[in-house]
């Protein structure tokens, strides 16, 4: 029988790895494109969901309800990455931040015309309004109705935990 | 014989010689089928997600129905986003499937309990959200509140040119939530906590209740979840009192792509109140009309052997969603 020969056997290699590189393309195409939603950790105490969106990481872990658990910078650099959830800016338009500022619950509730912010009035927030104009096409809405659009998308982060806990559409 | 016997050995021979080649050959083959396969395989999910998006082209043309001038979507040079929602002219990237039941007189409280199972949302580089819910609102659609729970992306379509944006991140994950719209102050969404995967078909309650002059109080209280909020400065109470009011119970879609859900949703309890009295809503006109709108994927029936006429206790309605 013939020996087979130093350039068969990288033949043979090429081969064999374009078999296997075939297969993983197959499974990636099958069962990797598409993925579920990840869980995220909760902030909260055992037990005790915690409300909101995860968004802004914190750095520090105080759990008063005064706490501040990160910096405007971090808020900063999170919104430049993710801008106002509730919907598309028109025409693609970047979004501009008017304002982003922490706040307590209740000045953040009189910024939005009295509207609940879900947290203790005293609480601390980082209130941020970025003009859009926004569609909000990405927010459940009533059977029927028109999906609005508006000029400011304004977004509540709680300070303590940086998960989101409002996000409106005002004119 | 003899013959055979040589024919064998001219054939190991000839393999001999040739096994080189051959195996070159076969392998080659082999390869080549593998990666017609893959080609086939990424063509046909290529297709199903077409198939399923392809809808948007009509999707997309019912843009210029929308009333709001200079909105286009961001999205319109696209042709493969959204599920045309047929029965929905008009509302065209949100479906729903629900009961919608409409009286003449005002209502001041919606109540209901949803048994929930996991919302499981795909993630795909555009709008997606999946809710289970319910309205109530002035038939004007003025002034409304919904509460419910759900589960979505927020893809930020529009802003897929600009690079430093993220194509897709959550929006809301089997989070109880409540929105309100008050025609002078806008849109507000609040998410609540996420509902524990051991606590999929356990139910939860949701009330929203008229408790002051303008003021509705919103309550999502399950085995471990307690959320509530206010609506407040919300002049819904004015309106509903002038032209009656109008409850929704079921299910929302917003977006295309891989979007389901593995069980029905259910809605027991269906109680709204009239005055100071609780009442199940029945399909009776001493009460009010029921209607059924089921827009695909989206659909709702009456759980079998459950109609409201049957149960006296508001019925069970079962909401689910189809590929």
């Amino acid at each position: 029988m013939k020996t087979i020969q130093k350039s068969e056997k990288i033949k043979l290699v090429v081969i064999v790895s374009g078999i296997f590189g075939c297969c993983i393309f197959t499974y990636i195409l099958l069962f990797v494109k598409t993925t579920t939603l990840p869980l995220t950790k909760s902030h909260a105490a055992a037990g005790v969901p915690e409300s909101g969106l995860p968004a802004i990481a914190p750095t520090h872990t105080s759990l008063s309800s005064n706490a501040v658990n990160f910096s405007l910078s971090d808020a900063q650099t999170y919104i430049f990455h993710n801008p106002f959830v509730g919907g598309d800016s028109v025409n693609g338009k970047v979004p501009i931040v008017e304002s982003m500022q922490f706040v307590t619950a209740k000045t953040a509730s009189q910024l939005m015309n009295g509207e609940d912010v879900g947290v203790d009035d005293n609480h601390i927030v980082l209130f941020v309004k970025e003009k859009g104009p926004f569609v909000l096409n990405n927010v459940p809405l009533p059977p029927g109705t028109q999906i609005p659009v508006f000029t400011y998308g304004e977004t509540v982060y709680d300070a303590t935990t940086g998960n989101i806990i409002d996000v409106s559409g005002e004119n | 014989m003899e013959n055979n016997i040589s024919d064998k050995k001219k054939h190991l021979l000839t393999y001999s010689v040739l096994s080189h080649d051959v195996l070159f050959y076969i392998m080659l083959f082999v390869c080549a089928i593998f990666i017609v396969l893959a080609l086939l395989v990424y063509a046909k999910v290529y297709n199903k997600s077409q198939s399923v998006l392809g809808a948007t082209t009509s999707a997309t043309s019912i843009t210029p129905s929308l009333s709001v001038k200079d909105t286009p979507l961001q999205d319109t040079k696209s042709t493969k986003k959204y599920i045309l929602c047929p029965n929905s002219p008009g509302v065209m990237e949100h479906c729903y499937a629900e009961v919608n039941f409409q009286t003449t007189y005002p209502i001041f409280e919606d109540k209901t309990t949803i048994t929930p199972q996991n919302l499981i949302v795909y993630k795909v580089n555009q709008n997606n959200h999946f809710s289970q819910e319910t309205w109530i609102n002035d038939k004007q659609g003025n002034f409304w509140i919904e509460a419910g729970y759900g589960s979505g992306y927020a893809a930020l379509i529009g802003d897929q040119s600009l690079n430093h944006f993220s194509k897709a991140h959550v929006l809301i994950n089997n989070n109880v939530f409540f929105a309100d719209f008050r025609q002078h102050s806008g849109y507000h969404f609040h998410p609540g906590p996420r509902i524990a995967k051991n606590d999929f078909g356990k139910d939860i309650t949701v009330d929203i209740n008229n408790v002051n002059v303008n003021t509705w109080r919103i309550k999502i209280d399950g085995n471990h979840i307690h959320f509530k909020g206010n609506s407040n400065n919300n002049d819904l109470e004015t309106f509903i009192k002038k032209e009656g009011s109008e409850i929704d119970l079921g299910e929302e879609f917003v977006g295309g792509g891989n979007i389901t859900t593995s069980k029905f949703v259910s809605f027991s309890n269906n109680m709204f109140r009239k005055n100071n009295e609780m009442l199940y809503i029945e399909n009776s006109k001493k009460y009010g009309k029921i209607m059924y709108t089921k827009n695909p994927p989206t659909w709702v029936r009456w759980k079998n052997g459950k109609e409201p006429t049957q149960t006296n206790h508001g019925g069970v309605i079962e909401t689910g969603i189809t590929q």
